[in-house]
């Protein structure tokens, strides 16, 4: 009696312990002053209960995942089950955001939570000093003339709670952008030490209008220690070592400012020099390896032009060859370093004066301009020409050619200068009016072919579906092709295995069946008489106890009559 | 009697017509020789409109050109000569020398179409297109073995691909990206007007995409990406 009793007192106070501790939901956020694409946490927790959380539909929240933790208790003998469901979201609307009561549906029934209001505020591009992550966006001119070099540069600035970043690459429009070395550095503001990093790009307007460069995403994954907060065991200053601590990642996102630029057009260019295509300043001059040479050499002439701006753009007036001498080109080269102005360095131009008869002449004068944005005037650069006299004869063309190539040669050797291409005639006329595939194609005619040969194919392909036994017609020939060829066979049973193959193949090809199911649905006894012949043939008797020919023969019938 | 003579001017007419044409291209060969450019330039040109321009023609119109020292010209009919003719030794050598003229370097003078359908280098259009066909019937052939020839199946058919693109992008250039050449050396401007502000010039020889023609100016983008208008009188088609 005293057992039961007790027992029921055991049982009473277990089951009194479950009905004093009130169920419950609560719902929380970890922060509720956020910024648009900044995510937070909103945590729903559910006591002494078990069930399933999911939050409904919210205007201007996205959910991005979700984890759940649960966590039990025994204080002075009372127990308590927790379980928490937390929310990653992203707020992608301004303005306050109510999260209204809704219910949960537990083991216990259902619980209302509480509601909750979230303010979201717009994303800016942070604070100096005293957020953990801020950028701005620098352009060097924002109103520059139509192919004059800006600099755009992005400035990150993060400190050491940022994991990582990463940005949207910016479309530049209306520019052509080229982007630069990234540059990283510190830098103290405030009390905090950031890490500087600088993407810097040279962009080359080329269209005249106005508008913004857009601003820039960008995204950082920062991440922080906190205390276990669901514990008060853990609240105890012991565990405040970060070894007890637990590490939290959030996704910031921040934009940078946008920039407004005004290109302008080049104001109108009274000088009819030649335009040089380069906005900036440039200098330019010119001069020779030697002032007189012997009628078998040839002479090397630069134009070296330095200056800052758009220089990988620069074109020259043309200088001809005439009658006393020829004028050969080679390819400039560049030497440019990038800078917030544009490219800065020197352009030189090498051309290899060959002369023609001996005498004195003169290259003539180069005149040429370019706008300096500084100034805003068009300016004008003229290269003095340069006079130079040939003495001796010229030999004939083919031995003077080859004198100077020697030359060439060794100069190259000398002053690393490239040797110019001597080639002053062209192949003659092509006598034949036309030859085969000469002529434009008709691509007309070329499509109609096209289609033809795609609608053969499709008919080809419908043909064979509705009617396959025209095309079965292939394998009674293939297999007879087969037949004949084991029938100048000798006697030996591995020639019976053939024939049988050879009949089985084609009744499998043809009704889906091997020949003896195929065979064995007829009431023709000579066929049935003709299978057990090729049976005993295959399994009984001597090895060459039969007569293949006959046996070939008579499948050959087989396979006509089928 | 009358049916008769009939007869014969129609069957003469119809011989007569191709003698004629030669007559004129034989003409325009002989005033070549004779250093009359213009004259030949005239005649293969009057047999490209009343006949049908072929590779042979275009290298002879971009010869004549080349004499008279317009080499901006001259490049331009060799770079159509370029799309009929098989790979030219003559043609390849021509180029070569006008583009040391126009101190152009050719081989930087391509776009991204250019480079990626590059048969046009090698072979005419005509046979490219003969070609993209035969490997279509091949690969329709192939398709009907089942569980057969895999691997051919799988290069005909990538190469039939491949072919059928090209001569899309050899037409497409015909009627919509049409290219250019740039025949005097030109002002590049920012609107269909020479009034307005000028953004760059170009050299003789240069290679532009034209995007459309309007008030005798035409769109341009060139090789480096850098759109503009250019006076049509200093642009010649290819």
């Amino acid at each position: 009696m005293k057992r039961v009793l007790f027992s029921s007192i055991i049982i009473f106070l277990i089951f009194l312990n479950s009905f004093c501790f009130a169920s419950g939901a609560a719902i929380r956020a970890d922060r509720t002053d956020v910024k648009t694409n900044e995510t937070f946490n909103i945590i729903v927790s559910v006591e002494n209960a078990k069930g399933s959380v999911s939050l409904p539909k919210i205007d201007g929240l996205k959910v991005l995942s979700s984890s759940t933790n649960s966590s039990i208790r025994i204080i002075n003998g009372k127990r308590e089950e927790k379980i928490i469901y937390t929310f990653n979201v992203l707020p992608v609307k301004e303005g306050k955001i109510v999260i209204p009561p809704f219910e949960v549906e537990t083991n216990k029934g259902r619980f209302k939570t509480n509601s909750l209001e979230i303010n979201v505020s717009k994303t800016d591009a942070g604070i100096p000093g005293k957020d953990n992550f801020f950028a701005r966006a620098f352009i060097s001119d924002s109103s520059p003339y139509v192919s004059e070099a800006v600099e755009f540069k992005i400035v990150i600035y993060s400190d050491e709670s940022v994991l990582k970043i990463g940005f949207e690459e910016p479309g530049f429009k209306n520019f052509k952008a080229e982007r630069q070395d990234d540059r990283t550095y510190s830098k103290i503001i405030g009390n905090k030490t950031y890490t500087v990093s600088e993407i810097v790009y040279s962009l080359y307007p080329y269209i005249i209008t106005n508008g913004d460069i857009a601003p820039v995403r960008i995204e950082a994954q920062t991440g922080r220690r906190a205390a276990r907060q669901n514990n008060p065991f853990f609240n105890d200053p012991f565990f405040s070592d970060p070894g007890f601590s637990t590490f939290q990642t959030s996704k910031k996102i921040i934009f940078t400012q946008a920039l407004p630029y005004n290109i302008k057009e080049l104001p109108k260019n009274s000088l009819n020099s030649f335009f040089s295509n380069i906005i900036g300043r440039i200098s330019a001059s010119a001069d020779m390896d030697k002032k007189t040479i012997s009628a078998d050499d040839f002479i090397n002439y630069r134009i070296r032009v330095k200056g800052i701006g758009n220089l990988s753009d620069i074109k020259l007036p043309e200088i001809y060859s005439t009658d006393d001498f020829k004028v050969y080109p080679d390819n400039p080269k560049f030497e440019l370093k990038k800078s917030s102005k544009g490219e800065e360095g020197e352009v030189v131009f090498n051309y290899a004066i060959v002369p023609s008869k001996s005498g004195t002449f003169e290259i003539p004068a180069l005149k040429f301009c370019f706008f300096d944005p500084e100034k805003e005037k068009w300016i004008d650069i003229e290269i003095e020409k340069k006079i130079f006299s040939v003495t001796g004869e010229i030999g004939k063309n083919h031995e003077k050619n080859e004198n100077m190539e020697k030359k060439v040669i060794e100069k190259k050797e000398d002053k690393k200068i490239k040797k110019p291409i001597i080639r002053d005639d062209i192949i003659y006329l092509k006598e034949q009016k036309e030859t085969m595939f000469s002529s434009v194609p008709d691509y007309s005619l070329f499509l109609k072919l096209y289609i033809a040969t795609g609608f053969c194919f499709c008919l080809f392909l419908m043909f064979r579906k509705i009617s396959p036994s025209v095309f079965s017609k292939n394998i009674r020939t293939v297999c007879l092709k087969k037949l004949g060829s084991i029938e100048k066979k000798n006697s030996e049973k591995k020639n019976i295995h053939e024939l049988r193959f050879v009949l089985n193949n084609y009744f499998l090809e043809k009704y889906g069946e091997t020949v003896e199911t195929f065979i064995s649905k007829t009431d023709d006894d000579e066929i049935k008489k003709y299978l057990s012949e090729l049976e005993f043939a295959e399994f009984s008797g001597k090895n060459t106890d039969f007569d293949l020919k006959n046996l070939v023969l008579k499948g050959k019938n087989l396979i006509k009559r089928f | 009697m009358f049916r008769k003579f009939f007869y014969l001017f129609i069957l003469s007419g119809f011989i007569l017509s191709p003698v004629c044409a030669f007559a004129d291209f034989e003409k325009a060969l002989k005033f070549y020789n004779d250093n009359h450019y213009e004259k030949a330039v005239e005649l293969f040109q009057a047999e490209a409109d009343n006949f049908k321009l072929t590779g042979e023609l275009a290298f002879n119109i971009g010869n004549c050109f080349f004499k008279l020292e317009k080499y901006g010209q001259a490049f331009q009919w060799y770079k159509k000569a370029e799309k009929y003719l098989f790979y030219d030794p003559d043609l390849k050598f021509n180029m070569d020398v006008c583009n040391t003229k126009l101190s152009v370097n050719d081989k930087n003078q391509k776009f991204f179409t250019d480079k990626l359908f590059f048969l046009r280098t090698y072979f005419s259009e005509f046979f490219i297109n003969i070609l993209s066909l035969v490997f279509f019937c091949l690969f329709l052939f192939l398709i009907l073995f089942k569980k057969k020839f895999i691997i051919f199946k799988i290069i005909t058919g990538i190469l039939s691909f491949y072919l059928i693109l090209s001569c899309i992008n050899y037409f497409l250039e015909y009627t919509i990206f049409k290219k250019g050449v740039v025949i005097t050396d030109s002002r590049i401007y920012s609107a269909y007007s020479s009034k307005s502000s000028i953004l760059f010039s170009l050299k003789e020889g240069s290679f532009v995409k034209i995007y459309k023609c309007e008030k005798g100016f035409c769109k341009i983008l060139t090789i480096d990406g850098k759109p503009g208008w250019i006076d049509k009188s200093g642009l010649g088609f290819i």
